[in-house]
């Protein structure tokens, strides 16, 4: 049990963790790009918003569970072609792909929470727009960045519950199996619990990150 | 010198925030702007520190047309115009000193620069001991201290007062005002000041313009207007009453 457990953990654990960061990777300049092509961005660009704002759309209205099937080929490709069934590393492609659409959207909105009155005094100073963005939307919305991080590993891990389907293994998988095929509903709880214990550490430990690194005033 | 030639600036082809307005800003001069809201102050200040085109005239700044340049010249431009604001926008996250010293990372200066230029703006606006401080630590004076002191760190030869007085109590205004005659004597920086309050006009302005709907009806020495007005609006703003309910 102890074994199955840990093993359990670390892949979902794995799984979560990278694809959050390969998310990232792929949604934070998309998001950004989002934000400054938008109506009061820094560069207003129409089409350019529409094409990815509806590209991001279209990736956000496919349910993971699909996701996992369309990018088989992708999967092949990039992990060689029957290398990763029933292996963790098999969810990082779809998990991926479930989430830097997410990310982008969530990145965008936090900076648009930022005071565009700073923006214009940062334009009035001469500031290029890269160092807009790179000195001023980002930091400023640090805080903000950091709680759509917590809300973004939270999703993630739950779409790793697909996982099931592949056999890629992961605790909500193995929660699954105790308490429906072995009719285990300690093992299953256990497992569960596990779950929760992340879920709070992530949520409450990116919380107080964003509160110790928010310098407005406090309400 | 800043020079607007005709400058009129049209939103969606309907409305008409600034009309056909021509004035000369000499340097040394402290430029009063006053208008009431919605006259088109703050389109003007945006026009005039190259932050939004006009749709037609243009612009002189030191002998240079401005209006066509590029966009590495542009940015250089607006290096040389400072701006503060009702708001203040100061940069939430960084601390007093990191907030100085933006404008001179934006320009790619060293750190031991930095520290020293950041050290004698804030002696020059009397902030020597919140440099460590964040913004939401201080009052709106000292806000508004910090952002002149930004302001000045591109050394810039205008310095433009968007209503920086307006969120101000009337002790706070009189010592950034005096602070902002300072700046102009001592370092000969030409000051533009947007209000809608005359007494602020009066106290450091030399010249002033009277915008009303767009455009500008009346200007001239601070003194001359303020003893005889021409205009409607102008009587009016300098005119105290009591209100009556009938």
């Amino acid at each position: 049990m102890a074994e199955i457990l840990f093993s359990s953990l670390g892949e979902t654990l794995l799984m979560t963790l990278i694809s959050t960061f390969l998310a990232y990777v792929i949604g934070l300049p998309i998001g950004i790009l989002l934000n400054i092509t938008s109506k009061k961005g820094l560069i207003p660009n129409r089409p350019v918003n529409l094409i990815v704002g509806g590209i991001v759309n279209i990736l956000r209205s496919i349910p993971c569970l699909l996701l996992i099937v369309i990018l088989i080929p992708l999967s092949n490709l990039v992990l060689g072609k029957g290398n990763w069934s029933g292996n963790w590393s098999s969810m990082i492609i779809p998990l991926t792909f479930a989430a830097f659409g997410f990310v982008s959207r969530v990145v965008e909105q936090s900076l648009a929470e930022v005071d565009s009155g700073v923006v214009e005094a940062a334009r009035s100073l001469g500031a290029t727009n890269r160092q807009i963005v790179f000195k001023v939307l980002l930091p400023e919305a640090r805080s903000s960045l950091i709680t759509g991080l917590a809300v973004t590993t939270v999703s993630i891990i739950g779409y790793t519950a697909f996982a099931g389907n592949i056999a890629a293994g992961g605790l909500i998988a193995q929660s699954f199996n105790f308490g429906y095929y072995n009719d285990d509903s300690t093992s299953m709880w256990i497992c569960l619990l596990f779950v929760i214990l992340i879920v709070q550490v992530i949520q409450e430990g990116c919380l107080l990150i964003a509160k110790k690194i928010d310098k407005r005033r406090k309400i | 010198m800043i020079e607007l030639i005709n400058i009129t600036k049209t939103y969606n082809n309907t409305i008409t925030a600034i009309k056909d307005i021509s004035l000369k800003i000499n340097d040394g001069d402290i430029f009063g702007i006053i208008g009431l809201s919605g006259a088109g102050k703050s389109t003007l200040v945006r026009c005039i520190n190259l932050l939004e085109k006009p749709t037609s005239g243009e612009i002189i700044v030191d002998e240079q047309k401005i209006l066509n340049i590029n966009n590495k010249e542009l940015l250089r431009m607006r290096k040389n115009i400072g701006t503060i604001f009702q708001n203040f926008n100061l940069l939430e996250q960084r601390t007093v000193f990191k907030n100085v010293a933006f404008p001179l990372e934006l320009n790619g200066v060293d750190k031991n620069t930095i520290k020293e230029e950041v050290a004698r703006l804030l002696k020059l606006v009397d902030l020597e001991d919140k440099a460590n401080s964040y913004p939401s630590e201080l009052s709106g004076g000292q806000k508004q201290r910090v952002a002149i002191a930004r302001a000045l760190a591109n050394s810039p030869k205008y310095l433009i007062c968007d209503e920086a007085t307006s969120a101000l109590d009337p002790k706070t205004t009189d010592s950034i005002l005096k602070l902002l005659l300072e700046i102009n004597k001592k370092f000969g920086v030409t000051i533009i000041l947007i209000s809608h309050d005359m007494s602020v006009i009066y106290s450091i302005c030399n010249k002033v313009a009277v915008l009303d709907e767009a455009h500008i009806v009346e200007e001239g020495d601070v003194e001359q207007i303020f003893k005889n007005p021409q205009s409607d609006i102008a009587k009016r703003f300098i005119e105290f009453k009591r209100l009556e309910v009938k």
